[in-house]
């Protein structure tokens, strides 16, 4: 097969609409997303690995210069698995990965670009649902719950906004960050190709919603829903704590959250099964 | 040598009845009541402790004790908001709960008590995973204020035995008088005896130190 050698500011399509098969070394597909505004360039050298890579940043076609670029390359095989390769803008990660490490890291790579560019937004770590016209946050680092506690809020009827990233904007709204949800695999492939049609079939741009209710929760197996409420600085400090660019981008950060520990309530959840959980927090609203 | 508040790359935000102090360069943030955000915002390197306090009582519209300033400039100090001071000698610091309890007596509120609460800002992969310690003093500060109150309800029920006392006190003085002013010595000093006792008991009910 004749290998084409295509430049950056060439392709702009989706992937699935390229033809042929590229050499690997000459030629790579790109497509460029406006994710919080900020314009993301991601590049790679099969149709197929940047549509998984499109399909981890929300948003729209950028039509902008891009800011930042993000390339993954199937490189080699060793031992008959294949490895992949990652760059930022020019720099070249010194290893080689396999897949499922190198879309993590570019995921990670990814959400904290966007956390320190955006002029406008304030990424926290949490899960978001929307619930008679306000928001809820579930702050919590990765492996917390979050995404399970989201879908049991999502199968009693919350409309799903993240699972991952509350979008917050200066006015202490939050916007939708729609991406498939990040389930670990104890809830089972089948519960989780469930929930994500059911997202993806909803409505799948969400008006940006004003946050309503924090909620700090912990898991613990035997625990019963107890809750307290938070005062203002614990749900600004607990909010903080999962902030992605508070570093960064101080002066912006400290005046959203100061919006959102203003306005919204905030509650401390110890919570158990993820269903009664969910029960408990949509009766808080 | 006066206190003197760093402010370089330090962001202020207020929040309802606190206020959050993020330092830049520490990337710890710190949340500070009134009282010791004045102390804060009035140490300019020109003003005494005692200068502070007097502006702490003016502007809290309370009495600020020399004592709650020492001890705002000293969690100042840990929390590195302070510019290159050591801490004064031959100072004694008060002990927080010494002052919630001198507070509660004096029916002043426990507001005025020095509260500061400090975490580290993440970094983003930080934020991500959890995987960072959270310095506190909102436990200690928890456990003062319970303190206090378990004084202020002491007080509310010693408060009847003390009248009592403060009443039988005052009736034997009057008759150590009246025993003094017929010549009856003996009588007059038992009686001013028994009132010192009773009037002390009432001062230990109270938390104070007899006369």
């Amino acid at each position: 097969m004749a290998s084409q050698r295509i430049s950056a500011s060439v392709i702009d399509a989706e992937p699935d609409q390229l033809p042929g098969k590229l050499s690997c070394s000459e030629a790579y597909y790109f497509v460029a997303r406006s994710c919080c505004g900020v314009c993301i360039g991601l590049r790679s050298n099969t149709p197929a690995l940047l549509g998984i890579l499109a399909r981890m940043v929300p948003g729209s076609r950028c039509e902008r210069p891009v800011e930042v670029m993000f390339s993954i390359y199937e490189s080699s095989r060793q031992n008959t698995a294949r490895r992949y390769e990652i760059a930022f803008n020019a720099k070249i990660a010194p290893a080689r990965f396999r897949l499922v490490e190198a879309l993590h890291l570019l995921r990670s790579y990814i959400q904290e670009t966007v956390a320190i560019l955006s002029r406008n937004f304030v990424l926290v770590h949490a899960a978001v649902v929307g619930w008679k016209g306000h928001a809820v946050l579930l702050p919590g680092a990765s492996g917390s719950g979050k995404s399970t506690l989201t879908m049991a809020l999502v199968e009693q009827g919350a409309a799903y906004y993240s699972d991952e990233l509350a979008v917050i904007d200066e006015n202490g709204y939050v916007h939708p960050y729609l991406r498939a949800p990040n389930l670990r695999s104890s809830l089972g492939q089948e519960a989780a190709k469930r929930t994500t049609a059911s997202i993806v079939a909803s409505d799948l741009c969400p008006e940006p919603l004003k946050i309503g209710l924090v909620v700090l929760s912990r898991y613990s197996e035997q625990a019963n829903c107890e809750s307290r409420t938070l005062l203002c600085r614990e749900i600004f400090f607990g909010l903080l704590a999962n902030t992605l660019a508070a570093r960064s981008r101080p002066g912006l950060s400290l005046r959203v959250l100061k919006e959102v520990s203003l306005h919204g309530r905030g509650v401390q959840l110890e919570r158990g099964e993820a269903r009664i959980a969910a029960n408990a927090v949509l009766r808080m609203m | 040598m006066n206190a003197l508040a760093r402010t370089d790359n330090i962001f202020i935000q207020s929040l309802p009845s606190e206020v959050i102090l993020y330092d830049g360069n520490s990337h710890r943030a710190h949340c500070v009541n009134e009282t010791v955000f004045k102390v804060w915002q009035n140490a300019d390197g020109s003003k005494s402790v005692d200068e502070l306090a007097k502006l702490m009582s003016r502007d809290l519209n309370a009495t600020c004790s020399r004592e709650i300033v020492l001890l705002a400039l000293e969690d100042l100090r840990t929390a590195n908001l302070l510019q290159d001071v050591a801490a004064p000698k031959n100072v004694e610091l008060p002990s927080r709960r010494d002052i919630a309890r001198k507070l509660s007596i004096g029916g002043l509120s426990l507001s005025l008590l020095p509260f500061i609460a400090s975490m580290v800002v993440p970094t983003p992969a930080m934020a991500r995973s959890g995987n960072y310690s959270q310095a506190t003093y909102e436990q200690e500060y928890q456990e003062v204020l319970s303190e206090a109150n378990k004084d202020l309800l002491e007080l509310a029920a010693n408060k009847n035995g003390s009248e009592t006392d403060l009443q039988t006190a005052i009736s034997d003085g009057v008759a150590g008088i009246e025993a003094s002013a017929i010549g009856n010595q003996t009588a007059a000093q038992t009686d001013f005896a028994n009132a010192e006792k009773e009037f002390n008991a009432m001062l230990s009910a109270l938390g104070l130190p007899p006369l």
